[in-house]
């Protein structure tokens, strides 16, 4: 009965999503489809790691495993849920993966001139833009740049899952269920996840959108995992 | 009024109201709960405000940069996929060579066992033709004794009476 209707929601999935049905040629070793998939997602995918490690290098490195996983697993593949659900859940797995990896190397160099990305050096690259945002009166171009900066740095400070909730909603703008799949969680975590975000976004930009001010030193509660 | 800034924000109310906001403006709300929520704004600015100041947040995050591969980079992941399936093809043929060769050598293995068992069961069944004559050797060492008395139990009968004592 249960096989039954997860083979109906399969079917579902392959005929109105023209990813699934990408996936399922992939599965049968045609690359041309593969390729079609890498090009269709690629940037995507890459965006999505780069806001998570903070490294363009780094972030290319995933972004050719996340594929390179995706096509080791093609044999096994089922379609169960959107192809974009399916390969972000991948994306996660692989972006938790090197953050632990990274973590651990930095407890065996203990060398702080290293860390980059969220945290204390992101603060301290925001202050740095908040500070020239608040010298001499920019050009609007600079002042874009600098907003992007600021953004960015940011999204830089939530912890991971707090990033890549967010991520996934606006970037992909995925519904709270496909992001709970992805990372696993229920959609009422996700819920509670975003507006978590969205408060700690809040605390950061608001005071530089109002006045340009530095954002506050305090960090935001909740380190990581939350 | 809502307060969401000051302490009493942090109440469980607050904790929850601040969802509902979130999801409500990610159209995650069911028609109940998000007409609650409309109704509450109609009666409440402080909540506007809120709800407006979320929103603007949110759509700061449109300015985050997007990364773009570049062009060498498909055909570099392409190239890194193929490579590695045709390692995973090599590993597989080489899986299956080992697998074979150890198929071969299990035959050979289960054929030997299988025709030393195959001996034993004859051997068993059937004593071999030498050991019946080494059986029967002193019959017929005495053939021809036996042939002339040609009755074996008057031998018998002088055997006990002790007559080829003197013989031993």
């Amino acid at each position: 009965m249960a096989q039954a209707a997860s083979n109906t929601q399969g079917q579902d999935y392959e005929l109105r999503d023209p990813d699934v049905r990408l996936m399922l040629r992939v599965r049968d070793d045609d690359a041309a489809a593969f390729e079609e998939l890498m090009l269709r997602y690629q940037n995507r995918v890459l965006t999505l790691l780069e806001h998570m490690v903070a490294h363009r290098h780094q972030a290319e490195d995933l972004t050719q495993d996340v594929f390179l996983r995706v096509y080791r697993a093609r044999k096994h593949y089922v379609p169960g849920s959107k192809f974009s659900t399916w390969l972000f859940t991948i994306v996660n797995n692989v972006a938790s993966n090197a953050k632990r990896s990274r973590a651990r190397r930095r407890e065996v160099n203990l060398d702080p001139g290293t860390s980059s990305g969220s945290g204390p050096v992101a603060r301290q690259n925001l202050d740095a833009i908040a500070v020239a945002a608040s010298g001499s009166m920019p050009s609007r171009l600079v002042v874009k740049a600098e907003m992007r900066d600021v953004i960015r740095a940011a999204v830089s400070e939530l912890n991971d899952r707090q990033r890549m909730a967010v991520l996934l909603s606006k970037f992909e703008g995925m519904g709270y269920a496909d992001i709970a799949k992805a990372m696993e969680m229920t959609p009422q975590a996700i819920k509670s996840l975003l507006s978590r975000a969205r408060e700690n976004l809040r605390g950061f930009l608001e005071p530089y959108l109002e006045r340009g001010d530095r954002p506050a030193s305090e960090g935001n509660g909740e380190s990581n995992g939350a | 009024m809502t307060d969401f800034r000051t302490p009493t924000g942090s109440t469980a109310e607050a904790v929850s109201l601040r969802e509902q906001l979130s999801a409500y403006l990610d159209g995650e709300l069911d028609d109940t709960t998000r007409r609650d929520v409309e109704l509450r704004m109609a009666s409440d600015p402080a909540l506007c405000e809120e709800l407006r100041r979320l929103a603007n947040i949110w759509e700061c995050l449109d300015g985050l940069p997007r990364a773009e591969a570049d062009v060498t980079f498909t055909q570099t992941t392409v190239e890194i996929v193929a490579l590695s399936a045709q390692n995973q093809l090599e590993r597989r043929k080489g899986w299956l060579s080992r697998t074979k060769l150890l198929e071969r050598g299990l035959l050979g293995i289960v054929f030997l066992i299988a025709g030393m068992l195959g001996a034993l069961a004859t051997d068993w069944a059937a004593p071999p033709q030498d050991e019946l004559l080494l059986r029967d050797l002193p019959v017929i060492q005495n053939l021809d004794k036996y042939n002339a008395v040609g009755n074996v139990e008057f031998l018998r009968e002088l055997h006990r009476k002790g007559l080829f004592k003197d013989e031993n």
